[in-house]
């Protein structure tokens, strides 16, 4: 059954916010948001620290309570609910294993609460501490062991568990990138296994893209968008998260609207564009200054382009990170690895109509225009 | 482990320990007395069969113990003493570390001035409320019983206790108490299972003091008590007065018994008391 029944029960929703918001004094820490989390889905949020998202993880842990709005958890209301009596496993950055008790306790520490037999508990931590090869220190106390294997036995402590909810808070930031990736191939793997709805809460755009059946970006305390991360990082919604999903961000061109033509500041190179639907539908207010948002890979050197000069190479490994000046900006390409360019080398870069994204000037939101062709001007 | 060699430097705390044991000292000696020894001038250092001319020498006795232990009303306060200090530090500990773990965690209205309210009650001379306590305790039946003193006792350390131990529980991470809810814990037994074994050093240097403020308290007890529920410091008193001279045998080997309960309570504590000291100055 996929519709909704008589008391609003959704099978297919694992989590909804509605108006949810937060404040802490006179800190606005989450604003109203709206939000639905699919059942078996992998959500990571992303954002700079102080977004509001590790608040939006304590409310749906039931570790603070919102100010106003509902939160639905499986077809219930828990908006009040306390955490003890929701159904969510949760993994902290930092302070996540019980000083006092043994490894193994620590893990067998949730079963316990719900009355699960020691033998029992235990056969099923031990399961856990194997799989991710930290079985060995079962009887040892958490002082003293690594950050990385403490870390590992908070997953398992989480694993242990069949939660209806599993939330992640940065749990493997502290560990280096190889082992972190290798971990969360594991967790995710295993998560997936069993149709487990989960959100990952995290700073690093790489790892919220490459996990995420969905990404959340959020600032300030707002969603800015929430979509698969294909589409965030091909259509993001404003110039925030243009910059701040996909590394390096997205190139932000200033330019000035003329008639249908677009011009980049600067540049000798302009867009005919179509204002779609919105163009239709706009009352007398002429755009005059607007962004050009175009992805470093997009940005191709090619004969017949506008020459820039080179203001640096980053090399990093795969490709170069190419960044030619423009005014007092940069624009970002890439350059293959075995190319060399020096700096002040003039390169003549190009790209095409349907690479480029628009936004509004003041408001920095994504306008719906398309670019139809792109000229470049001759006598530069 | 390497001895150390002694440095000059130690000196001055050789002189400090000697000055502050010499008391204990003259205790000692003087418990295993028999009454002309325990006046002679000058006095007699080492216990030994020697001719009584000999000012350096006094002949031992267990006679003071005997008296102490056996035909000298001694062994009730004793009990008394035993009895009421459990149970206060007992009473004071557990309501004080509830209400220390409140103060640290809960934001109610008005949290400041509860808690300078019960620091309040420290600020107050305990002898200053001697007399109304004693009418109250006379007017409900709690005069000279081993209930009331408990009673005060704990009343008298809460103050402490609770401050202490917000103390103690302000340096353990919230998040220990957030993972116990997550994991089915409701804040009753996260508070027993997650956060006291946390503070077992600050339970134990709590209790340490505890335990010495209602083992040693005096005044009180002397004001409340007369037959049934005396406590070894007032008959420790009581002692010197026995008879028409002070018998300075029988007093030394009662005091001495009295300090031995707080030396060996600190004495195997020492390692938690130290650490609950030091807790919140040194970091993990």
């Amino acid at each position: 059954m996929t519709i909704a029944d008589g008391n609003g029960f959704e099978p297919e929703v694992a989590a909804r916010l509605e108006g949810v918001a937060k404040t802490f004094g006179k800190t606005l820490a989450l604003a109203p948001l709206d939000l639905e989390i699919r059942r078996g889905e992998f959500l990571t949020v992303l954002g700079p620290s102080g977004c509001g998202k590790s608040t939006l993880m304590r409310l749906l842990a039931g570790l603070e309570f919102p100010d106003i709005g509902s939160l639905w958890q499986g077809g219930k209301d828990v908006t009040r609910l306390s955490a003890d009596h929701r159904d969510v496993a949760l993994v902290f950055q930092l302070f996540t294993l019980y000083p006092h008790l043994t490894v193994l306790d620590n893990v067998t520490f949730p079963l316990r609460a719900r009355g699960m037999a020691a033998s029992e508990a235990e056969g099923l931590a031990l399961h856990w501490l194997r799989f991710f090869e930290v079985d060995h220190f079962s009887r040892l106390k958490p002082k003293g062991l690594s950050q990385g294997d403490r870390q590992k036995i908070a997953m398992a402590r989480a694993l242990v568990r069949q939660a209806g909810l599993f939330l992640f808070d940065e749990p493997f930031s502290a560990l280096d990138p190889g082992t972190r990736e290798s971990l969360w191939e594991r967790v995710r793997m295993e998560l997936a296994a069993r149709g487990a709805t989960a959100i990952l809460v995290t700073h690093d755009q790489t790892e919220a893209m490459a996990l995420g059946d969905r990404l959340a970006v959020m600032r300030r305390g707002q969603l800015q968008q929430c979509d698969t991360p294909a589409k965030v990082y091909e259509r993001p919604a404003n110039v925030f998260v243009a910059d701040f999903v996909g590394r390096p961000g997205m190139n932000l061109l200033s330019a000035r609207k003329f008639g249908e033509w677009v011009q980049v500041d600067e540049l000798a190179m302009r867009m005919r564009v179509s204002e779609g639907v919105a163009g239709l539908l706009k009352q007398g207010r002429e755009m005059d200054h607007c962004l050009v948002g175009i992805r470093p890979e997009w940005v191709v050197i090619a004969d017949g382009g506008v020459p820039l000069p080179v203001e640096h190479v980053a090399a990093l490994g795969p490709a170069n990170l190419l960044e030619l000046r423009l005014g007092n900006g940069l624009v970002r390409s890439w350059l293959p690895s075995g190319v060399k360019k020096n700096r002040g080398e003039s390169v003549p870069i190009q790209w095409m109509a349907s690479a480029c994204r628009f936004f509004d000037g003041e408001t920095g939101e994504l306008l719906s225009w398309k670019a139809l062709e792109v000229e470049c001007l001759p006598g530069n | 482990m390497k001895r150390r060699a002694f440095t000059w430097a130690t000196l001055p705390a050789i002189l400090v320990a000697v000055m502050m044991l010499s008391p204990v000292l003259w205790m000692l000696l003087t418990s295993f007395k028999l009454p002309p020894d325990t006046v002679a001038m000058p006095p007699r250092f080492l216990p030994g069969d020697m001719a009584p001319e000999n000012s350096f020498w006094f002949r031992g006795t267990l006679g003071n113990y005997r008296h102490v232990f056996g035909d000298g009303d001694s062994v009730g306060p004793i009990l008394n003493s035993l009895w009421v200090a459990f149970w206060a530090t007992l009473v004071s500990l557990l309501t004080g570390s509830m209400a220390g773990y409140a103060l640290s965690r809960f934001a109610f209205r008005g949290v400041h001035f509860v808690q300078w309210l019960i620091l309040g009650t420290r600020l107050l001379p305990p002898l200053a409320v001697a007399v109304p306590v004693s009418f109250l305790f006379s007017r409900v039946g709690l005069q000279d019983t081993r209930f009331g003193l408990i009673l005060l006792y704990s009343a008298l350390n809460l103050s402490l206790s609770t401050w202490m131990m917000k103390g103690f529980f302000d340096e353990v991470p919230r998040a220990f108490e957030e993972a116990a809810f997550i994991d089915g814990y409701t804040r009753l037994e996260a508070f027993f299972k997650v956060v006291l074994p946390q503070v077992i050093p600050g339970l134990t240097a709590t209790s340490v003091l505890g335990f010495l403020g209602a083992w040693n308290e005096y005044a009180f007890a002397l004001t409340l008590t007369s037959i049934d529920a005396v406590t070894l410091p007032v008959r420790v008193h009581a002692i010197s007065a026995d008879s028409s001279s002070v018998t300075w045998g029988p007093l030394a080997a009662a005091a001495l018994v009295s300090i031995l309960p707080p030396v060996l309570f600190t004495f195997f504590t020492r390692r938690y008391l130290l650490r609950g000291i030091t807790l919140g100055t040194v970091k993990e």
